[in-house]
């Protein structure tokens, strides 16, 4: 069972993402936070497997949230879910130790697969940013993160 | 104009006198000593009375020369008067072009964050409605509807990105820039070369906008008229200005003929609400190179 966590200011979206990926048989939404402070406090209770974040929430985004994490929930990988897909800001999050950047809008199967590559502890990148900034983004990421993310066929 | 008296005549009366003195014309001079002595006299006469015309000649002119010189003070204090009114006007008329680049900046950061953060969180969800429903049951009008909208979501990043440059204000200007002609490259196919320092000076926002602005537009007229091989940027900047240069070698245009251009007036003034310059070199088949010059002001920090 892949437990995960969602945190982002728009309810709608995380109801939309909640109930798709509860049709996973082995995964289960355990809890979700409307802010990043919140989304942090959740994380350190439940400890979940995958923290599924936005990136813009006021003050407190999803990069700051990524840092927090990563320091006390080491166990906990962060994907981050984000209209965004600018390479400076996945390489911020990748450096603060994120493990994966998907965008709103791909489709969820993309989703899904992010999840389970990056429990499997790999890290994942949406192949409509890979496909846009080519394998220059991945060379630009292996510098501020360990693990290369995989590149879809 | 006054001449004076008559002096000519008296002074042609003494020399004949004198000339008889000479050619010793002895009855004469003893016949006209009496009227010679009377000549003298009279000449004496006329030189005071030319003496007196000449003083009042000369006080007259004095007087004229005053009032030369007090009209000519009044034009000059009337004249500064004016230049002074007019640098008002100017820095008026340039407080008010700041205001409403400020003002339309304000907005287009508003829609561009309504547009990123409410619209686009509606498409993401209607996406995760449209897969919801093709768990269940996928067809060609779910697959449509998906294409549709991930285009939207698309369109709705660019456009927000365009109005309101949240790079910029996280990242600074040469990582927003970076971002700016990797995205421009790749939409255009146009190659840029982008030559800056490592670093630059601390820009106050409002500057390092401008200065993006600039760019952003130069680099739409770049990819609309200009056809180039390649474009050039650069950036550097001082301890108080930054200079920017955007240089294409596409087509130019007839510098007389850019009434139309609203976007070169834009750009104009941006650089003149913060004081700055900028210049436009071009010409027909010559290319075009825009630069500007921006100073500013750094408020030390603690």
């Amino acid at each position: 069972m892949i437990t995960i966590v969602l945190v982002d200011d728009h309810q709608l979206v995380r109801q939309g993402v909640k109930s798709l990926l509860n049709l996973e048989p082995d995964f289960k939404v355990i809890g979700e936070a409307s802010n990043g402070i919140d989304g942090i406090a959740l994380v350190e209770r439940l400890h979940p497997d995958i923290l599924l974040s936005d990136l813009m929430m006021g003050d407190f985004g999803g990069i700051d949230v990524t840092r927090a994490v990563c320091k006390s929930c080491p166990k906990t990988k962060t994907i981050i879910l984000s209209m965004y897909g600018d390479p400076v800001y996945i390489k911020h999050a990748l450096k603060e130790g994120a493990r994966g950047w998907v965008l709103k809008g791909n489709s969820i199967d993309e989703l899904v697969a992010a999840i389970r590559t990056v429990d499997a502890g790999e890290c994942y990148i949406s192949q409509e940013i890979t496909d846009q900034h080519g394998g220059l983004i991945v060379g630009a990421i292996a510098g501020v993160s360990a693990i290369v993310p995989r590149l879809l066929p | 104009m006054d001449t004076g008296p008559d002096l000519k005549e008296q002074y042609r009366r003494l020399e004949e006198i004198i000339r008889a003195l000479r050619n010793q014309e002895v009855d004469t001079v003893i016949g006209t000593k009496g009227i010679f002595m009377l000549r003298v006299k009279e000449t004496e006469d006329a030189l005071r009375e030319q003496y007196r015309w000449l003083e009042s000649l000369l006080a007259e002119r004095t007087k004229l020369v005053e009032h030369l010189q007090a009209q000519q003070e009044l034009l000059e204090r009337q004249g500064e008067h004016l230049e002074q009114l007019v640098e008002e006007r100017t820095a008026e008329l340039r407080r008010l072009s700041h205001r409403l680049i400020d003002v339309q900046e304000k907005e287009r950061n508003l829609i561009g964050i309504e547009l990123h953060d409410q619209i686009g969180q509606y498409l993401t969800y209607t996406t995760l409605l449209i897969d919801q429903m093709a768990r269940k049951h996928e067809s060609q009008e779910l697959t449509n509807a998906r294409m549709a909208v991930q285009e939207a979501i698309g369109k709705i990043r660019n456009l927000s990105a365009l109005l309101s440059p949240r790079l910029l204000r996280s990242d600074g200007l040469l990582i927003a820039l970076d971002s700016f002609v990797e995205e421009y490259t790749r939409n255009t196919r146009i190659e840029v070369d982008f030559i800056h320092e490592e670093a630059l000076h601390d820009l106050p926002n409002d500057v390092a906008l401008a200065c993006y602005r600039i760019i952003q537009e130069s680099f739409t007229n770049v990819a609309r008229h200009a056809k180039p091989g390649k474009v050039e940027l650069r950036l550097s900047s001082r301890k108080h200005s930054v200079h920017l240069e955007v240089a294409d070698d596409g087509a130019g245009f007839d510098p007389q003929r850019t009434e139309h251009s609203t976007g070169l007036t834009g750009m104009r003034e941006r650089a003149l609400a913060l004081n700055g310059v900028l210049t436009i070199e071009t010409g027909l088949g010559r290319g075009t190179r825009v630069s500007a010059d921006i100073p500013f002001t750094i408020e030390e920090t603690q």
